[in-house]
């Protein structure tokens, strides 16, 4: 168990689904060498199928009484997407521009849709990284113990030394945030970022994030946003949290949105156009007390008085946003470095 | 199948110990010049195949609900063996059918290979035991040698192992090479190493050897795999240790072994509070390990000594993140202890390790003969 | 032995390619190593792990491959038509290889109760090195070889480029004179610096330039018409300090990403955010009210709103008096305003004071009596002059001052004498307004704008009774035929409610007051482009009549304008052609039939083109030289092509329009590798110019004839001629402007709002500066509070820029006046109703128009092709399934998409993010083919008051006024 453990808290009051993230994540780490397919930080509607497509319904974590749970290994073409290229090079011959495979899948295929009947259906957008969790599903799957979490931050790495590709660990999330990577036959998953954060940079996802709604920094540091929405104020919540791993990525639950209407068009009065039970599904009983926190602050504001609260949410200076460890290199650890590396291996 | 394995073991009722084992266990290397150039070298055809049974790997339990889903689903499954050597190499040939063949895909995440891997002790003979078949244990490490299909073609590799857990790359000297025969579906597996490397010299008369294999179809891979119990190779040039084979033959003589019935009546008062078989499950799973293939894939002597004197051999679970304990309070990073109930064995002061298995001495030697006879009946398959 | 393996996993996750270990038998597989390896068992790896480092180490390596050294880096904004103008840090690896790029974020809070704009930039800009070296990236010249469009081309010079181009554009002065040059920078390069060397070479040469704004349909006309600018409005940090924030006809969450964190920090503060449009779109989704008015009828909602805030008095009246024209008396017989030089000034119910006081001509302006307006002042019960109109020196809104006192009435009528004796009632504009608002009760609206009467009444007491109330009208209002109505009932409404600087009002888009940089792209008025109405072109370039005539029914056209399609087209076609040719430049929508030689540079125009008219165009042009960066469909069918540099390789300058205060600064990492032969557009300019000069002087060498280097226009130069054998000297202001780097420096020395500022300075602060106070049009920018437009009017009283001096609700325009448009209306679509379904192409949240829209990084973001999205009610009775290819179509063709089905779309339209260029689709056929359109007679008047043609008066583009019908493929 590490000494701390750093955490991300991600309002989806203010996410606009716009996966800036998505694609700081993929310039930074993911468009190349076998990662291509992967999004170590993807954004889905909700409710939808998401990315890996159905990965709610892919068992991992554990169950009630703390067993590892048996999981799926989800299939590339099928749930995951295989990244479609493009002819550019022969628009200069003429021809016209379309996709080298059919696109049948992708990581936001559903995109605005939501659920439920126009003009009533519901949606909203659903950021998601490596959850680095506390009882991670895929470090307890892994039979070669090839994943640890770092010491100093609790961040989750597969040892690419040791991995040798067998996929339990994908079986063993229940985020399905862990990838196989064809190219080295490794596993591999988002890793917060840890060399930015050794030099004092936010993660990508974050740093880059124009809806400015993801807060970092570790979860025993009391003056902190994470600590104060978490813990003090309890309106940042897990995905999940059933899924037993402790996950460190937290959310601030949506309010409803605009009222829904009845027959004749007219706006039903204090009708929720989320239905709770969909975020307890997600987000589990705590929401409730979370949304009625969240409201109760609105109405103080709107009547003109302070609120710690929702300070804290509007985030007037980006930069504060994070609160991370000074910039240093940690003290160099012993190496064993054994390995060798035929890049296709099953 | 089936069959073959009931053949040999009523011939080795026939003979004499040493006799019966030679005939269930022992292949002959076959005196080459060369090793053959590969699977499909007709020099092979000199060599005289055995076949052998192996079982599903049952002692710890992997999370995959696809590849769990085919344990269920076991089936009595053989493989053929020849080998050949010179003066310097041993090459081992292993066939084994397969109606679908399976390679690892560059663009499917959810594709496994088809696979075949063999094992050496680095060190064996003498009053020694043999390492735990089982990819060898703490004590005793193996070199393994694995070969895989991937559509990029046959992949070799080689690992040192200590047990489940423990596979470490290493770079054993070996030629491997893998080949699917599509009109008479089989799959052949080649590998040659050196008699003597920097690891192991295999300058014995009885080598031991043992098999794995995987089907990539039934989303195997890693620990969710078929193997089989120790096997030798015969290398006429070579004396052979008696001592080994006094230890390893057990089992095999008339009397060595009793009635089944009687063993299957005393497991289930004994061990069934721990182990599982096939058949029954009363245990929390992965308490210790499950026994359902240990008649296909342990020696009789193996099956014995680990009855008297667990501690010999610390055979290791799965590490300990697998099961958390939910009554203990959460850390401060909402962190859950391991529950360590799981572990297989214990650590003593002085730091040895001890088999949470107790040693049963008391039983009788019919006794253990009994349930010996009893495991060795365990292959794994539901009936 | 480990470190060798470390390497080789180290170089493939750090970018070189990857080996593939296969083995056969004969390659042995590694050596014997030196001692026996053992094998490494880790008892918890969560608590203790033996080697973290290797692992750590890799990614580490991997991580400073792609961020660079600071030293290194760049800076620049993506100058594309989003207007989103965000400062980014670009990051070069050793290669001189650009390999990311990050918002700089490093833009000052400017007070501590309003969150700062960081990090701006959005999904498109983060990926803009990946497109910098895509297959389609044009890398040299090029010139046509087989048919248009065939792709057939042979790579050339640079020399051989500029000569080709310049000796065309000189021909075509020489034999159809400059009017057929068509020179154009298209909305591919919005910006101070670059697009002002392509206007500078336009300028000079005395060549056609359509109006941008309008030839893209990006107009405000309708706003125009009430507040005399189509630009107005705030920062969007000001929509942080709002009490009610409407969103018409938009959607932040989508199309403005790095300003809609306000919305929802706003909402935070206690804001209430409203969404008006006809789908549940991304920003509705998380907004307090959606109002689903059905697509095309906003201008009646406009209208039901102002019927509930008149009725129920929830306006204020002094507001009314003295900021709108409300008050000012009309002509009952006539429907025209009165006007001071149709009135009997002498008669008794004369304010003779008022006339003396208000129209009397000073040294600084002249009195104009057809442009002095009346009230009844009910203080003296006399029809009274007001002073600050347009035809009066005195330029306030005060109706109280020293020497004056006028209580104007709002209601009520009253007999007024004109020259001559005659006699003739009148009323203020005020009651004809209120009549027409009659004919809009909420209930009547309801059956045609789908809103119940509830919501019109929220709307109403929201605007007009929360202390800071903001109407954001969005672009896709004025897309509809009768659009520009709707953006006028909506800026009525605004006005309406009395809301002006700090208390909200109207916002489309600021505009910042950037001076100094006329020297830049023009010649001080000695040489000038032919500016052209941006609609009025594109029509006849198209032929767009052809489209109206198939699509549009008689029946639709006179429900919609209340004449036959050809009466119409007829009316129409009179003020075209009236305005058509260097003859009748300064009247109406100026344009110019005789262009053929097109030299265009970033505008894939043919991503927009409607109906037929690329065929059209391509048949009109006789010469395409086209500048940009991509294979664009456009770019296929060019006949010489002109590669140029990326965002990245350039230097230039960006601020408007002011949805920030920064001006953002395009400076290329010092270790760049040029990509191909691509130039700056300033480079090609002054490279065309040199040669044309060239040219020029040969032909008169060889020929003695003084028209090689006097090229006559006595319409666009002040001299007379074109002196081409000047062009250089002239170009370049010897020799001082040739670069894009030039034109960055004298921006930043001849503009008064950047100072003081240096390359330097801006480079030090993250690659912009902050305007200072001098940049606000009609309000100070004030250094730290969020900024709105007008409070020079409702603080200082000034004047409006309209003919009344105030918020303008009449226009007597004979043509307003007789299509009963004199005061704020509404009118009924045209598109026909044969068709179920109202084609929506709302602006994407995965493009800018067609700028990345060939991106993998973004399309892998969608369905990876065109799609449309479709209510699923509508699909199930076609039997259509999410991922089905459909055929939509209508009388001018068909085109085919993926089928997305969503709750979020309404029953009576397809929804699909625009910017899809046609080669995008099956068949290259693109879904603008089914488009039709028609000039608005409305938008084509021209002539009145401040309704002149310009850049605050032309028209738009239609795009939403189709319907289709669809059917699986």
């Amino acid at each position: 168990m590490s000494k701390r453990q750093l955490a991300m808290v991600m309002d989806l009051n203010k996410c606009i689904g716009c996966q800036t993230c998505t694609v700081a994540c993929k310039t930074q780490w993911t468009n190349r060498n076998g990662r291509e397919y992967m999004y170590w930080n993807n954004v889905e509607t909700k409710p939808g199928a998401g990315y890996p497509r159905g990965w709610e319904s892919m068992g991992g974590g554990f169950d009630s009484t703390g067993r590892l749970a048996d999981g799926q290994v989800p299939s590339r073409t099928g749930d995951y997407g295989v990244p479609w290229d493009y002819n550019h090079d022969e628009l200069v011959r003429g021809a016209a521009f379309e996709p080298q495979s059919e696109p049948r899948v992708g990581p936001n295929w559903d995109e605005d849709v939501g659920a439920g009947e126009f003009p009533n259906s519901y949606e909203f957008y659903l950021p998601r990284i490596c959850n680095h969790c506390s009882n991670p599903g895929c470090l307890a799957a892994c039979p070669r113990g090839a994943i640890f979490k770092r010491d100093q931050d609790g961040i989750v790495l597969v040892d690419l030394a040791r991995c040798e590709g067998y996929k339990y660990c994908i079986a063993g999330c229940p985020y399905k945030k862990i990838y196989f990577n064809p190219k080295l036959s490794k596993s591999e998953k988002c890793i917060f970022c840890f060399p930015r954060i050794e030099k004092g940079l936010p993660p990508a996802c974050a740093q880059q994030c124009v809806g400015r709604i993801r807060f970092v920094g570790f979860l025993d540091d009391e003056e902190g946003q994470v600590y104060k929405l978490v813990t003090k104020y309890k309106v940042a919540l897990p995905l999940h949290p059933d899924a037993g791993t402790g996950p460190n990525v937290y959310y601030v639950p949506p309010m409803s949105g605009p009222k829904k209407f009845d027959k004749t068009g007219k706006p039903i009065e204090g009708s929720e156009r989320i239905p709770l039970e969909y975020l307890e599904s997600l987000f589990g009983k705590d929401v409730k007390p979370a949304l009625d926190t969240l409201h109760a602050e609105v109405e103080r504001r709107k009547r003109g008085e302070r609120s710690e609260l929702l300070d804290l949410l509007i985030a007037f200076k980006q930069e504060e946003m994070f609160r991370l460890p000074k910039p240093a290199q940690p003290a160099p650890q012993k190496t064993t470095g054994a390995f060798k590396l035929p890049v296709i291996q099953g | 199948m089936r069959e073959t394995l009931l053949f040999s073991l009523l011939a080795a009722f026939a003979a004499s110990a040493n006799e019966r084992f030679f005939a269930a266990e022992v292949m002959d290397a076959l005196e080459v010049k060369t090793v053959p150039a590969g699977p499909r070298d007709p020099v092979w055809k000199e060599a005289h195949p055995k076949t052998h049974a192996c079982a599903a790997q049952r002692s710890v339990r992997l999370n995959d609900k696809a590849a769990n889903a085919e344990l269920g689903r076991d089936v009595p499954t053989t493989f053929s063996v020849r080998a050949a050597a010179t003066d310097t190499e041993l090459a081992v040939l292993v066939e084994w059918k397969d109606p679908s063949k399976s390679m690892v895909s560059k663009l499917e995440t959810a594709s496994f290979g088809d696979a075949a891997a063999i094992e050496f002790p680095l060190k064996f003979g003498g009053a020694l035991r043999l390492p735990h078949v089982g990819m060898g244990d703490d004590a005793l490490p193996v070199a393994v040698y694995l070969e895989r299909a991937t559509e990029e073609g046959p992949v070799t590799s080689t690992f040192v192992g200590g047990g489940f857990g423990s596979l470490t790359r290493a770079r054993f000297t070996v030629r491997g090479a893998m080949d699917y025969d599509a009109e008479h579906e089989t799959w052949r597996a080649m590998f040659v190493r050196p008699l003597v490397d920097g690891d192991s010299a295999l300058t014995q008369g009885l080598v031991p050897v043992g098999f794995a294999f995987w089907e990539g179809g039934r989303s195997e891979r890693g620990g969710n795999k078929y193997i089989s119990s120790w096997k030798f190779i015969r290398l006429s040039k070579y004396r052979v240790d008696e001592a080994l084979l006094a230890r390893v033959s057990w089992g095999y003589g008339l009397g060595d072994l009793g009635d089944p019935i009687k063993g299957k009546q005393l497991f289930e008062v004994v061990c069934m509070a721990c182990h599982w078989t096939e058949q029954k499950r009363i245990a929390p799973v992965g308490l210790a390990p499950d026994l359902s293939g240990i008649g296909t894939y342990q020696l009789p002597a193996y099956i014995k000594e680990s009855i008297l004197t667990p501690s010999e051999v610390i055979v290791h679970n799965l590490h300990l993140n697998r099961v958390y304990d939910k009554s203990a309070a959460k850390d401060k990073n909402g962190a859950y202890p391991n529950q360590t109930l799981y572990s297989w064995f214990s650590v003593g002061p002085d730091g040895k390790r001890a088999s949470k298995m107790p040693p049963f001495a008391h039983f009788t030697p019919q006794e253990v003969g009994e349930i010996v006879a009893y495991l060795k009946t365990l292959d794994g398959v539901l009936r | 032995m480990s470190i060798s393996r470390r390497d080789a996993l180290r170089k493939l996750l750090v970018g070189a390619a990857a080996t593939t270990a296969t083995t056969a038998l004969g390659k042995p597989q590694g050596q014997a190593p030196a001692q026996v390896p053992v094998p490494v068992r880790v008892e918890d790896p969560r608590a203790a792990y033996p080697d973290t480092l290797t692992t750590e180490d890799l990614y580490r390596a991997e991580f400073a491959g792609t961020y660079g050294d600071p030293q290194e880096k760049g800076f620049a904004y993506h100058c594309v038509n989003c207007q989103g103008n965000c400062a980014w840090e670009v990051w070069t690896n050793k290669d001189g290889k650009v390999t990311r790029e990050n918002q700089s974020a490093k833009y000052p809070q400017i007070s501590p109760d309003v969150p700062d704009a960081n990090p701006r930039g959005c999904n498109k800009g983060v990926q803009h090195s990946q497109g910098m070296y895509e297959a389609d990236r044009l890398l040299y010249p090029m010139r046509r070889v087989g048919a248009r469009g065939e792709g057939k081309w042979v790579r050339i010079s640079w020399e051989q480029a500029i000569t080709e181009v310049a000796q065309k554009l000189y021909d075509t002065m020489l034999t159809v004179g400059p009017a057929g040059n068509y020179v154009h920078v298209g909305a591919g390069i919005l910006t101070e610096a670059r697009a002002a060397s392509v206007k500078r070479l336009g300028s000079l040469i005395g060549a056609v330039r359509p109006y941008i704004a309008s030839y893209v349909g990006d107009m405000f006309p309708g706003v125009s018409v009430v507040h005399g600018e189509g630009n107005i409005g705030c920062t969007y940090d000001f929509v942080y300090k709002t009490n009610v924030a409407v969103f018409w006809g938009c959607n932040p969450n989508t199309s403005r990403i790095p300003d809609a964190h306000y919305l929802w920090e706003g909402k935070y503060n206690g804001s209430k955010i409203v969404v008006i449009s006809p789908e549940f779109n991304s920003t509705a989704i998380h907004a307090d009210a959606w109002v689903p008015v059905k697509v095309g009828y906003d201008a009646h909602l406009a209208m039901a709103v102002m019927n509930r805030i008149v009725a129920r008095k929830l306006y204020d009246e002094t507001f009314l008096k003295t900021t709108t024209d409300l008050p000012f008396l009309v002509r009952q017989d006539t429907g025209e305003l009165l006007r001071v030089a149709d009135l009997d000034t002498q008669a008794h119910s004369f304010d003779a004071k008022s006339l003396a006081l208000f129209g009397t001509s000073t040294a600084k302006k002249e009195a104009k009596p057809h442009e002095l307006f009346v009230v009844l002042n009910q203080k003296t019960k006399k029809v009274t002059v007001v002073p600050g109109t347009e035809g009066s020196p005195v330029e306030t809104l005060r109706l109280t001052d020293l020497e004056w006192d006028i209580d104007p009435a709002l209601t009520g009528t009253v007999t007024v004498t004109l020259k001559g004796g005659k006699t003739v009632k009148a009323a203020p504009v005020f009651e004809r307004f209120k009549k027409e608002l009659e004919k809009f009760t909420p209930e009547k609206v309801q059956k045609l704008a789908g809103i119940h009467p509830a919501q019109v009444e929220e709307l109403a007491v929201d605007l007009t009774r929360s202390k800071v109330a903001l109407i954001t009208l969005g672009f896709s209002v004025g897309k509809h035929f009768n659009g520009m109505l709707a953006q006028r009932a909506i800026a009525s409404l605004s006005a309406l409610t009395g809301k002006l600087g700090p208390d909200g009002g109207l916002n489309t888009e600021n505009e910042w007051n950037i001076t100094g940089l006329e020297g830049l792209s023009g010649f001080e008025g000695r040489f000038k482009h032919r500016f052209a109405s941006g609609f009025v072109s594109e029509f006849e370039l198209g032929d767009g009549q052809k489209d109206f005539d198939a699509l549009y029914t008689d029946d639709e056209v006179k429900n919609g304008t209340g004449f036959t399609k050809a009466e119409y087209a007829a009316k129409v076609q009179a003020l075209v052609d009236g305005a058509e040719g260097d003859q009748k430049f300064t009247q109406g929508k100026s344009w110019w039939k005789a262009v053929e030689t097109f030299l265009v540079f970033a505008d894939a125009r043919f991503r927009r083109n409607k109906g037929h008219y690329k065929d059209a165009f391509l048949e009109k042009a006789k010469f395409i030289a086209y500048g940009d960066v991509r294979m664009s469909e456009f770019a296929q069918h060019a006949d010489v092509l002109l590669p140029c540099r990326s965002h990245y390789e350039v230097w230039d300058l960006r601020t408007n329009p002011g949805y920030h205060r920064f001006a953002n600064l395009a400076y290329p990492p010092p270790h760049l590798k040029p990509v191909g032969e691509a130039k700056s557009e300033w480079e090609i300019c002054t490279l065309l110019v040199e040669k044309l000069e060239a040219l020029a002087k040969a032909r008169h060498q060889k020929t003695g004839d003084p028209k090689s280097i006097a090229i006559p226009d006595l319409t666009h130069t002040t001299g007379g001629v074109r002196p081409m054998d000047q062009l250089v000297k002239e170009f370049t202001k010897d020799g001082r402007l040739r670069s894009d780097k030039d034109a960055v420096e004298f921006a930043l020395e001849h503009v008064d709002q950047f100072k003081p500022n240096t390359v330097k300075s801006m480079v030090d602060r993250g690659g912009f500066l902050v305007l200072n106070d001098k940049s606000g049009k009609s309000s100070p920018l004030a250094a730290n509070a969020p900024y709105n437009t007008f409070e020079s009017q409702k603080y200082l009283k000034q004047r409006f820029e309209t003919l009344s001096g105030r918020l303008t609700f009449y226009v007597d325009h004979p043509l307003w006046v007789e299509t009963g448009a004199a005061v704020p209306t509404a009118k009924d679509p045209i598109k026909p109703r044969r068709y179920p379904l109202t084609l929506m192409t709302p602006h994407a949240r995965w493009s800018i128009h067609s700028t990345y829209k060939t991106s993998p990084v973004l399309l892998r973001l969608g369905r990876g092709k065109p799609w449309v999205t479709l209510n699923p009610e509508v699909a199930k009775a076609k039997g259509i399934a999410d991922g089905d290819q459909v055929r939509l179509f209508n009388d001018l063709g068909e085109f085919f998409a993926m089928a997305k089905l969503s709750p979020a779309a309404p029953p009576d339209a397809v929804v699909m993010e625009h910017g899809w260029e046609g080669f995008m689709y099956r068949g290259k056929k693109g879904h603008n083919r089914l488009v039709g359109d028609m000039l608005n007679l409305l938008e084509v008047s021209d002539g009145w008051g401040h309704l002149k043609f310009g850049t605050n008066w032309d028209g738009n583009q239609h795009a939403y006024e189709t319907t289709l019908d669809v059917s699986r493929a």
